[in-house]
């Protein structure tokens, strides 16, 4: 009985204690939520998000700014041009040939060549022969060379230190001397008549346009803001402007349309410049590259038809383009090149012809046309006197 | 024996060991003063340079709060943005403005949201900052293991980080062909969408995201503590900490890329 009772008595313990141990975990489990961490009550599971898209769109599903899809190939060039009397300078089968000047002597002229090299170096060449001369070998981008009007000096814009700026060397090589120093991009210097002062363009980092500045070259720690523009050329006769100043030209756009360029002029006498004039200018047609006869008669320019046509994949404009040349008044118009080939860049020579860069034979190269024969085709004297440009329109 | 020789004859007995005892304890403090002298080996953490070095001064961003689209609100969207703020102050170059001037400005503005790039140029010229970074949290689950989802955009509003861009990407060749003006215009605004992007999934069970993290928690941490860099999984704090300094790592990465020069190396992942 005592067995019995014992039995009992440790199976009704096993059992309160079973039982208690069920109540124990069931309680357990009815109060889980005593611990909130970190909030009051565990958050429904978010629920699986796929990957974000990596554009972000605040606007739903719309979404702005799409790139213009430009066309896969550029226009296809023929290697037949149009222009009557064009030569062939440079003959380079690799890289590019461009920005050329000739020397007021006319005896030589320098320019840009990625020929032996995927970044632009200058070079010279002796017109009327063949042998060129590489002037710079840097590792950096040496573009837009100049030569000033005594024919000693070369400038030109160069990235050799991470930020474009212009550079002034001697005509024979040696180390160039950097005269322009901000961060801000600075480009295309062009010599005035006497040769001491560069003018030049430069991207205002305040602005966001660019800018057209003017530095003596042997004290470069003032330069002076002239205006708004890209690409001065300063005309190589002195005191052609119409209150005995000289005259600069360069290229501006419109701020509103399509922002084609336009040919403008200014007068600047003693380091002050007059009112801008538009020579020429079009919403449907954009003139580029304007540069000097060498008598400051005339303005040789690139008219561009479709502006918005055409670029290819390295963004190098290849669509058409073609010379004109126009007197100073802006009175007389003469075509110089036709066809379907991209020609840019017009260097006026003293030898009469008008050097420029043209695609005709699928790569840029350097070419010349005779100016006069094209003025004389077109019914002008080349003696014949033209009238200033009014600067104050 | 008297009690003196009793305790004359013990004390031997007990004096060496109690000299024992005294010189296994000197061993274990010498040993112990030892340990705690050595300290670990400081690193410093990796930091992130802005590209724009060339610019004099400090670059300015401003951050929006960011919106909460993660489907929970067991969190403030205010924090996170607070932690992105501090995440933008960590980069060499850039200075950010504090979360509450921006609510104060967008409170001047009667402004509740950013919601088209109109209110981008309104904010970002009421600030007077150089880029506007907004954003939204797409995922937040603080539960081991952590997941956090941002997706960031940076909108570039004055030419210090624009005309930055244009120089470098000059190319006087293109330049001169070119039949039109690309160049920025005065009054420079934000252009038709943001010059950098980041987005980024965090989930701490991504073995990727771990090693990210264990290379964000370099000198960030005591290597001797008990979690180690695994304590940025353990709080979530921690853990928005290392998801806003990585999307932010990522947009300066997206900047180097936008602003490097031909031939420049490109800069590490994040």
């Amino acid at each position: 009985m005592k067995i019995r009772s014992h039995t009992c008595n440790s199976t009704r313990s096993c059992s309160a204690l079973l039982l208690a141990a069920g109540l124990a975990l069931a309680g357990c489990e009815a109060n889980q939520g005593w611990y909130t961490s970190p909030a009051a009550e565990r958050p429904a599971e978010p629920t699986p998000t796929t990957p974000p898209p990596t554009e972000l769109s605040l606007f739903g599903q719309e979404t702005w700014g799409a790139p213009t899809a430009l066309p896969a190939d550029p226009i296809p060039l023929t290697s037949n041009p149009n222009s009557v009397n064009a030569s062939r300078i440079t003959f380079a089968e690799e890289g590019a040939d461009f920005d050329p000047c000739v020397s007021s002597s006319g005896g030589f002229m320098v320019f840009a060549s990625t020929q032996h090299s995927r970044n632009a170096d200058i070079y010279l060449k002796n017109l009327g022969s063949t042998i060129l001369t590489q002037l710079t070998n840097d590792p950096g981008r040496d573009v837009m060379p100049k030569i000033s009007p005594d024919g000693q000096w070369i400038a030109f814009a160069s990235d050799r230190a991470l930020d474009w700026n212009i550079y002034v060397m001697p005509r024979a090589g040696g180390r160039p001397v950097q005269i322009t120093w901000e961060s801000a991009a600075e480009l295309h210097p062009s010599w005035s008549p006497d040769g001491k002062q560069i003018a030049y363009s430069k991207l205002g980092q305040t602005s966001g346009r660019w800018e057209i500045w003017v530095t003596d070259v042997t004290n470069t720690s003032t330069p002076h803001f002239l205006g708004y523009g890209l690409f001065p050329e300063w005309c190589p006769k002195a005191g052609t402007g119409p209150n005995g100043g000289d005259l600069i030209l360069f290229q501006r756009s419109a701020d509103r349309g399509d922002r084609a360029f336009g040919i403008w002029m200014f007068e600047m006498k003693g380091g002050q410049v007059g009112s801008p004039s538009q020579l020429i200018g079009s919403p449907a047609t954009a003139y580029i590259n304007p540069n000097w006869s060498p008598d400051g008669r005339y303005v040789v320019f690139a008219s561009v038809s479709d502006p918005h046509a055409i670029q290819s994949a390295d963004k190098v404009f290849t669509g058409d383009s073609d010379l004109w040349m126009m007197s100073s008044d802006g009175n007389t118009m003469v075509s110089l090149t036709t066809g379907n080939s991209s020609d840019l860049l017009p260097a006026w020579g003293t030898d009469g012809n008008i050097y420029f860069v043209s695609t005709r034979t699928g790569r840029d190269n350097i070419w010349a046309i005779n100016a006069e024969t094209a003025m004389l085709a077109a019914g002008l004297s080349p003696s014949e006197p033209v009238a200033t440009v009014p600067t104050d329109q | 024996m008297t009690s003196a020789q009793t305790m004359l004859a013990r004390a031997p007995a007990g004096l060496i060991g109690r000299a024992v005892l005294a010189l296994v304890l000197s061993g274990l403090l010498q040993g112990c003063e030892g340990f705690t002298n050595r300290k670990p080996e400081l690193t410093p953490p990796t930091v992130t340079r802005a590209p724009y070095a060339g610019q004099p001064g400090e670059v300015l961003w401003g951050v929006v709060p960011l919106a909460n689209e993660s489907g929970t609100d067991v969190f403030d969207p205010l924090i996170v943005s607070d932690k992105l703020v501090a995440a933008v102050e960590e980069v060499e170059g850039i200075r950010a403005v504090p979360l509450n001037r921006t609510l104060q400005a967008m409170h001047a503005l009667e402004m509740r949201g950013v919601r088209d790039p109109g209110d981008i140029a309104r904010l970002a010229d009421a600030m007077g900052v150089d880029g506007l970074v907004v954003g939204t949290i797409t995922a937040f689950d603080p539960y081991d293991p952590p997941t956090i989802g941002l997706s960031i955009a940076l909108y570039a509003r004055t030419p210090a980080m624009g005309a930055q861009a244009a120089q470098a990407g000059i190319d006087p060749r293109a330049l001169s062909a070119s039949p039109t003006d690309h160049t920025p215009g005065p009054g420079f605004r934000p252009g038709d969408g943001p010059t950098a992007l980041a987005s980024a999934h965090l989930d701490a069970r991504d073995h990727g995201v771990l090693v990210a993290l264990r290379d964000y928690a370099q000198g960030r941490h005591d290597p001797e503590g008990a979690l180690g860099w695994r304590r940025y999984t353990a709080s979530m704090d921690l853990y928005t900490q290392f998801a806003t300094q990585h999307l932010v790592a990522e947009l300066v990465r997206q900047e180097h890329l936008r602003l490097a020069t031909p031939g420049e190396d490109e800069p590490p992942a994040p």
